[in-house]
């Protein structure tokens, strides 16, 4: 769940630079945000103006940035509210910037890829971590890092679509209305997940849970003074034991807090068996016996000596030798990993005054690790945290200050803004006082939740961003028009910009209304799906854009479900069965069949859209170890030489040529493996649930039932029937369709109720591909299909790359979850076993993506999910509009309604659709 | 005084039967599982914390890393008690809480803001439906087994066999989009009295009305050759009325006892709204409403809607009874 939210910010860019494309904007900024010229001025270019019409299938109904809950509502919010930072085209000085002598936008200057990011409704940005007050306890190596407070500084001439001033006050109380326990806003978590402000959880939550605090923070100057006061001091077995998941003697699970004088012992759950099973020194010495483990005499010491022990067996020079004990049950308890404690046991061994470990020190107040102790306080209703308390305050009229517990480089080291500042903070929570009081809305009888229907209708609705709503009919249609008490529309860096003045959307739910709709020239945009991408995929009016979105063949595997499924599908949990499936597939001719214009092949867990260098522009695709890892994945060996080879037709291969001609089809290799799984299902077929006189049934499961979907089905159907033709399985596939799987498909899928999800995957967050893997390798990720693969317990060996950091050239064994958690910063903070911390600025980009690259080979290689296409979204814009660049660029789109070009103004185009004929069909098949 | 009898009767048993209806559908509902899944960037814990604020679900179950993975359902019978509490001290009915178009929404708002679309296209439906209907069923009866009965007969089974999807796409291809006779959609806005917006209906409107002229026909034409065919009929002839008179003062009030129940119930059928049209043809009606707030598990719509069309189908039921004696005097409902 930690930092969790750190992928919805980007999901949220990905959100607005997505949103450029059809209907969105991106606010503007302005290097010199108090100055700025009337776009009319000095200027001879007038752009033409013009409305834009679109439509949207979902109304919006809430776009209040507190409590919106899909992204239906961010049609609205990005329109009605501004960025505090923001992103723009980068344009080339030497051909003369920005804009031309008449004032026009320069088009020729913008630099291929490039761009910058900029104050918006912001002014400046200070890094004050070292100047805060002593309150927000900010550690000696904190304040030498930097970056943990903010003092934010606002433009003074911000307003309300109605001219009401926006100043610090405002921003204060929006977020004490945000975190306002007693509304449980949606969105709060943005500010105790993502910017983890300081105390907002505790403020937020404060009416909800109890909450443990160091001991200190309490006024005590000493853990023993808290204990001679009488404070029961507990200790966070997760974080310092790594006990999550361990259980006592009658399998209840030990809690994250432990009391110190607590004596109930706990132990990995496994453990507790073995010892229940082996409960005899003999039956534990037969065990290690059985394990292949050894006891040996003569055992160098070290120091000149010589002692006799139990080993694993393994040779002395081998890296996994290990000396277990001296004696049976020594040896048992270590092989078998005893790590039974309880907090009796803890506190007197590492934590006591003078305790053997002499851990006291490190977890005394004001220590380090102070964090380990705690105090249980109540939430009981005489507890109070106050909203001043929390990390957010004025400091000024139009200044406020932002204490985070997490450190963000929002400035380069040249003082200029980090593309990160727009990333993580493009907005912060922002009401009009007196319109949200009104709308409050108090709890009804028997409930104590406050609620508020802001933004949800015309009447409640305040802006002050580019555009204001004017017009909204809930299911129906809304309008937004220019606001002219928006700050930007002074600013130089925007004239000659946001030329449509107004934006009207109409709910049209069905697509072929859609289509009429567009044809007729009523609406300026459409996205082109798979009936209609033959007509229209070489109009003049088209656009392709390649996405984030990276889709997969989903094969249920969790062998217990499928036993009892009563389906004799036991084979799909044998890797080999899973392998034959994915090289039975090509790519090219899923993409043909089933997703002509609308995807292309693609291999890896994450696509070609995820950025690991976001300023130099370099994608984790284009890696090296990316490309390593999956030529590993799809049957390429590497020689001495550095060239490739896969053992067919492909010797010797470049790295580049290799990775160019790998499709991942081996219809043959696919036979040869499901042989063997075939031979696997024969050897065990109790194991596997297999009944040799029935047919093996696959259920395809889609939420909708169409033609389309049923020749998917069809489809795999016939691939199958072409893997297991000549062989035992012949004939023995069926798969069958259910396309009433229901809208909650995805848990249905992750709960075995079928097996083949089709085109199942994520989009987003394209700037973090470190954090992207978790949809594999965290079985507590929402976007994990397969949490049955238990990544939190699933060991991985691995040799860090050499370099000039701690772990450089160890051989490290962690569970999958831990190195994932290790890779992204996270380790310490989710209380894993190992902490090392790999996050971005940590470590060199180079090792991170040997880390990202092994994480994503492992995951590949167990075919749970069959690698299948990357989305390719294609798009009609209306002749009324063209976008000001046909070159897609990561955050600016295609320049977005801020950048639109105005080619026919309304009455223009009325003209123009009538000479027409009221039919634009021809026109838009149009090729250039 | 019977009929007066009769229908209090009838209302008495309607409300317990409303009343009955309504419980089942409050504990139906609410004895559905309540699944709470948090998106990327999402904390599950705010989402159920909030169905505990609202009175919903108590004593949560939390997994090792306190995150909350259930909670216990507060009793039907307490959420039930503030459910009418709320209803009728306040007449809150409540608010929109996981239906995606409207969440924070005075679920009565909603209602009574989308429920105007629905009823007029229904109610020009009939309008243009009903007349043209029977006529065409008694222009059939009257020219029975010539070349106009076996024309009108074709076009009722056309209209009969096409399902309304069909007819509205053929309405809105070539008459919206080819020939542009009409917008391809409603108009936005509530001034629903004004000729663009009525207009703007006229698709839905057809494409709702043609099945139904089918049926009126059909129904009709049955019926009236029937009566066309008895011995009161040849008596109402030779006691000198014309051929119109006897049709229309005997023939069809004869024939009005099927029918009109059957325009009646094809009324409350629409009045449910159609799920397709007003997709079709983007009418901001309820048509969706009621299937979305059960797949969305939003009680208070669900509430809501369940009464409103429970309500629509008792009231309905008893004006067809006692419509009965209006059209045949005959029939008495209530007396012994």
């Amino acid at each position: 769940m930690k930092n969790r939210w750190k992928r919805l910010a980007s999901i949220a860019v990905g959100c607005v630079m997505a949103s450029t494309v059809a209907f969105g904007f991106v606010g503007c900024g302005d290097k010199k945000p108090d100055g700025g010229d009337n776009s009319g001025d000095n200027t001879t270019y007038v752009a033409k103006k013009g409305t834009y019409r679109t439509f949207t299938s979902v109304m919006p109904s809430n776009w209040n940035l507190m409590t919106y809950e899909d992204n239906n509502d961010t049609q609205i919010t990005d329109y009605i509210n501004s960025d505090l930072f923001t992103y723009d085209y980068e344009f080339d000085a030497a051909k003369g910037g920005k804009f031309k002598a008449d004032g026009s936008i320069n088009v020729d200057a913008i630099v291929d890829g490039g761009f910058v990011t900029q104050y918006s409704a912001v002014s400046a940005l200070e890094d004050v971590t070292n100047t805060v007050d002593a309150k927000w306890k900010y550690t000696p190596d904190q304040k030498k890092e930097g970056g943990y407070a903010w003092k934010i500084t606002f433009r003074d001439d911000l307003k309300w679509d109605d001219g009401t001033v926006i100043n610090a006050d405002s921003f204060v109380y929006s977020m004490k209305e945000q975190l306002n326990p007693d509304f449980l806003n949606f969105r709060a978590n943005t500010y105790y997940q993502t910017l983890m402000v300081k105390n907002a959880r505790n403020y937020f939550y404060k009416n909800t849970d109890a909450t443990y605090e160091t001991v200190g923070s309490l006024g005590y100057e000493s853990n023993q003074a808290a204990i001679d006061d009488g404070k029961d001091i507990l200790l966070d077995v997760y974080t310092f034991y790594g006990a999550k998941g361990y259980v006592d003697a009658e399998g209840n699970p030990v809690a994250q807090w432990v009391s110190y004088k607590d004596t109930t012992e706990y132990n990995a759950p496994e453990v507790w068996e073995l010892y229940e099973t082996y409960d005899t020194v003999d039956k534990q010495e037969d065990f290690l016996i059985e394990e292949g483990c050894v006891f040996v005499t003569g055992i160098d010491d070290g120091k000149g000596g010589t002692y006799d022990a139990w080993t694993n067996g393994k040779d002395p020079t081998d890296k996994e030798y290990k000396v277990l004990g001296k004696t049976v049950e020594e040896a048992f308890a270590v092989y078998i990993g005893d790590d039974l404690f309880s907090g009796e046991m803890l506190w007197e061994f590492f934590f006591a005054p003078g305790a053997p470990m002499g851990y006291d020190e490190y977890v005394e107040v004001g220590q380090p690790y102070e964090t380990w102790l705690g105090i249980r306080v109540e939430n009981n209703g005489d507890r109070t945290v106050n909203f001043e308390d929390v990390g957010f305050y004025k400091a000024g009229e139009n200044s406020v200050v932002i204490c985070m517990d997490k450190s963000y480089q929002f400035l380069k080291k040249d003082g200029s803004l980090s593309y990160l500042a727009a990333y993580y903070m493009s907005s912060l929570p922002l009401v009009k006082e007196d319109l949200y009081e009104r709308c409050k809305q108090e709890p009804t009888a028997g409930s104590t939740l406050w609620t508020t229907n802001y933004n949800t209708s015309k009447d409640t609705t305040a802006s002050w961003g580019p555009y204001k709503l004017t017009q909204f009919q809930g299911g129906k249609s809304y309008t937004l028009e220019r606001n002219e008490n928006w700050y930007g529309y002074n600013m130089e860096e925007n004239k000659n910009q946001y030329n449509v003045t107004k934006i009207t959307c109409e709910c049209i739910p069905e697509d072929e209304t859609q289509w009429l709709s567009f044809l007729k020239g009523e609406i300026d945009d459409i996205g082109l799906d798979t009936d209609h991408i033959a007509d229209y995929m070489y109009s003049k009016y088209a656009t392709f854009t390649s996405t984030t979105g990276t889709y997969a063949m989903q094969l249920y595997s969790n062998l217990p479900v499928l036993k009892n499924n009563g389906r004799n599908n036991g084979i799909l949990a044998i890797q080999e069965f899973r392998k034959a499936f994915s090289l039975s597939l090509n790519r090219d001719d899923v993409v043909e069949k089933i997703w002509p214009g609308t995807a292309i092949a693609n291999y890896g867990a994450l696509n070609s859209l995820y950025y690991y260098d976001i300023e130099n522009g370099k994608t984790y695709r284009d890696s090296v170890q990316a490309k390593k890892a999956l030529l590993r994945v799809y049957g390429f060996t590497e020689n001495a030489d550095g060239t490739w080879s896969n053992g067919a037709n492909i010797s010797n291969y470049s790295l580049e040529d290799a990775y160019e001609a790998m499709n991942g089809f081996n219809p043959e290799l696919a036979k040869e493996l499901l042989k063997e799984a075939y031979n696997k299902l024969e050897a065990n077929p109790e194991y596997y649930g297999y009944d040799s006189s029935k047919d093996i049934v696959l259920i395809y499961g889609t939420q909708v039932d169409n033609p389309k979907q049923r020749q998917r089905a069809e489809y795999l159907q016939n691939i199958l029937n072409t893997l297991a033709k000549d062989t035992p399985l012949e004939g023995k596939f069926k798969v069958e369709f259910n396309g009433n799987v229901g809208a909650k498909w995805g848990d249905a899928f992750k709960a075995g109720a079928y097996e083949i999800g089709f085109g199942f995957g994520f989009t987003g967050n394209a700037l973090n591909p470190f954090d992207m893997i978790s949809a594999f390798v965290d079985d507590s990720d929402n976007l994990n299909y397969h949490k049955y693969w238990k990544t939190s317990s699933e060991t991985k060996t691995f040799t860090m790359p050499e370099g000039d950091y701690a772990e450089s050239g160890k051989t490290l064994t962690m569970t999958l979850k831990n190195w994932f958690d290790c890779l992204n910063g996270y380790a310490e903070l989710n209380g894993d076993e190992y902490t090392y911390n790999w996050d971005a600025g940590k470590v060199a980009d180079d090792i991170r993506l040997e880390v990202l690259a092994m994480l994503e080979e492992t995951a590949l290689e167990q075919y749970y999910s069959v690698m299948l296409i990357a989305e390719y979204n294609g798009a009609l814009l209306s002749p009324k509009f063209s976008y000001i660049t046909y070159d897609y660029n990561l955050f600016m789109g295609y320049g977005g309604m801020r950048y639109f070009q105005v080619n026919y103004t309304d009455s223009e185009w009325t003209s123009y659709v009538s000479g027409q004929g009221g039919n634009l069909e021809n026109e838009y098949k149009k090729a250039n | 005084m019977y009929m007066f009898k009769y229908v209090l009767k009838r209302l008495g048993l309607m409300l317990m039967t409303f009343a009955v209806i309504m419980l089942v559908c409050f504990t139906l509902i609410k004895l559905l599982p309540i699944v709470v899944n948090a998106g990327a960037g999402e904390d599950a814990n705010i989402t159920w914390l909030k169905l505990e604020a609202r009175g919903y679900v108590c004593n949560f179950r939390y997994d090792e890393a306190g995150n909350i993975i259930g909670a216990d359902r507060v009793p039907i019978m307490t959420q039930l008690f503030y459910y009418l509490k709320n209803i009728f001290l306040y007449g809150d009915f409540g608010m929109g809480v996981s239906l995606p178009e409207y969440r924070n929404q005075p679920v009565w708002d909603v209602f009574a803001e989308k429920l105007p679309p629905t009823v007029l296209i229904n109610i020009y439906s009939t309008i243009i439906g009903v007349p043209i209907g029977l006529g065409l069923g008694i222009i059939a009866a009257l020219k029975k087994n010539t070349w106009i009965d076996q024309l009108i007969n074709i076009i009722i089974i056309l209209l009969i066999s096409l399902p309304s999807i069909v007819l509205a796409l053929i309405i809105q291809y070539y008459f919206c989009y080819k020939l542009d006779w009409f917008p391809l959609m409603m108009d936005s806005g509530f001034a629903y009295f004004n000729w663009s917006m009525f207009k703007s209906m006229l698709p839905a409107v057809f494409a709702l009305c043609l099945g139904s002229i089918a049926g009126y026909a059909r129904y009709t034409r049955a019926e009236l050759s029937e009566v066309l065919t008895s011995e009161f009929m040849l008596l109402a002839r030779t006691k000198g009325l014309t051929r119109g008179q006897a049709t229309f003062r005997h023939a069809m009030r004869n024939s009005m006892v099927v029918i009109f129940p059957s325009i009646l119930s094809e009324f409350i059928a629409v009045l449910s709204g159609s799920l397709v049209i007003e997709k079709m043809f983007s009418i901001p009606g309820v048509g969706r409403l009621y299937l979305d707030s059960i797949n969305a598990q939003d009680y208070d719509f669900f509430m809501l809607l369940s009464g409103f069309y429970c309500l629509v189908g008792l009231l309905a039921g008893i004006v067809v009874d006692i419509s009965y004696g209006f059209i045949d005097p005959r029939i008495r409902m209530g007396a012994k």
